[in-house]
């Protein structure tokens, strides 16, 4: 195997975990998130390889899976849904819930919303790398945010109420 | 100093509700690495120009599949057809209202319900209610020549500040969108026209189904509206709906004005 190629394999091998984690933040259902992993692992290899991306796979994927999933939700193809209505509710098996609250109040924010809180939270990019990433300005990142946490913040008290 | 403070337990507040959020989901154990391999080397393969090939053998599947059709009772449920070759989908008046917007000759238009089509496992049939601002919002199946093909139309809206109406065919930090044109209409809507799979995630990932031809054209609007009609002369595999069509059931000036009939863009007010 090629030294090129040997990387890729062992990146899609090593991160698919953790991007599964990312997507599922972002999609709120498995089923989802695991189409959406291997949808981006694909243009990660399709990329990689023909721009010879290698040099920061990491950042790569990461801007992929975010890009992904926000054109899925615009393009809105998966899902005979209009444009702007939430998305279906996040249905998983019975677990804690609190963790039930917070994801069905990640499910009520925008894609890019949503986007913005698991780059800012959750892969630990600062405010000004998640603007890069999303192509939106540091105070629409830093808006997002604030809302963001307080949608979840709120949804935690009324769980406890 | 405060505010580093305050920004650290932010953080770390927002850290652990994610972290909640992921509790109790279990995560995939490994997952196909080679799959992803195959399947970008195919997107490759296509890319360079091996879909005609490909095309070709899926009709030929088609025609040794013979005149089977899968079709669907009113309660929603699938059922094999092999003695009367009727065609897939319902006869609504919705699907009555858009085969009198379509040219004569495309063929025999029915409503079908394509998420349970596609997705059985997780879709109840039957056709999808009707949304009243958008009287063509849904799928239907086209039917000609011994094949079945499907368009579909999808209203909704976007934000006025929209990217894709800024950037047709591209979304800023990505490649450019291959297969895909548009044109600026002269009262400054866009109509981006795209060709083929590689944009719909995991049904193109799905190495059951075997997709024929695909065009899709989105329509964005100055005022936020969208709608897109997809076109496609079908797929083989699980839940088919019969074999491919020959040729997309609407020509890209048919999809076109499609596209521009202001009953199917519907309104957002109803």
């Amino acid at each position: 195997m090629r030294g090129a190629d040997a990387t890729l394999h062992a990146f899609v091998e090593g991160r698919r975990t953790a991007l599964f984690r990312s997507a599922y933040l972002l999609c709120g259902n498995r089923d989802e998130a695991e189409d959406l992993v291997q949808t981006t692992l694909v243009k990660v290899v399709l990329g990689a390889r023909r721009y010879g991306r290698l040099d920061n796979l990491e950042a790569y994927a990461r801007q992929t899976l975010v890009n992904t999933f926000i054109a899925g939700r615009r393009r809105f193809w998966r899902r005979e849904h209009a444009y702007g209505e939430l998305p279906e509710t996040p249905a998983e098996p019975a677990d804690n819930d609190t963790g039930l609250m917070v994801r069905a109040a990640l499910a009520k924010l925008a894609p890019k919303q949503r986007a913005v809180l698991v780059l800012r939270y959750w892969e630990d990019l600062s405010v000004n790398d998640t603007a890069d990433l999303l192509g939106m300005r540091v105070s629409t990142v830093k808006s997002h945010t604030a809302r963001g946490i307080a949608a979840m913040r709120a949804a935690v008290q009324e769980e406890h109420v | 100093m405060s505010t580093d403070i305050d920004e650290v337990e932010t953080w770390l507040e927002g850290r652990e509700l994610l972290g909640r959020a992921l509790g109790g989901v279990s995560v995939p154990t490994g997952g196909d690495t080679a799959a992803v391999f195959a399947k970008a080397a195919r997107l490759r393969r296509r890319r360079w120009g091996a879909t005609t090939v490909v095309a070709a053998a899926v009709v030929a599947v088609g025609v040794v599949v013979g005149p089977g059709w899968l079709t669907y009772d009113r309660g929603g449920g699938r059922v094999a057809d092999t003695t009367t070759p009727k065609p897939p989908g319902e006869a609504t008046a919705k699907a009555a209202r858009l085969a009198k917007l379509l040219p004569a000759g495309v063929g025999e238009i029915r409503e079908v319900n394509m998420d349970a089509v596609l997705w059985p496992k997780s879709t109840s049939g039957g056709v999808r209610t009707t949304y009243k601002q958008y009287p063509y919002f849904g799928s239907f199946t086209v039917s000609r020549d011994g094949g079945v093909g499907f368009i579909r139309v999808i209203n909704g809206y976007g934000s006025t500040e929209g990217v894709r109406w800024k950037n047709p065919c591209s979304i800023p930090g990505n490649e450019p969108q291959e297969g895909c044109t548009f044109e600026r209409l002269a009262n400054g809507d866009v109509l981006e026209y795209q060709t083929g799979m590689d944009d719909l995630g995991s049904l193109a990932m799905d190495e059951r189904r075997t997709w024929g031809d695909y065009l899709t054209v989105r329509l964005y609007r100055r005022n936020g509206d969208v709608l897109e009609v997809q076109d496609s002369t079908g797929f083989t595999g699980p839940t088919s709906l019969g074999p491919l069509l020959k040729t997309l059931p609407l020509t890209k000036g048919q999809l076109r004005e499609l596209a521009l009939v202001p009953e199917v863009l519907g309104s957002r007010q109803g």
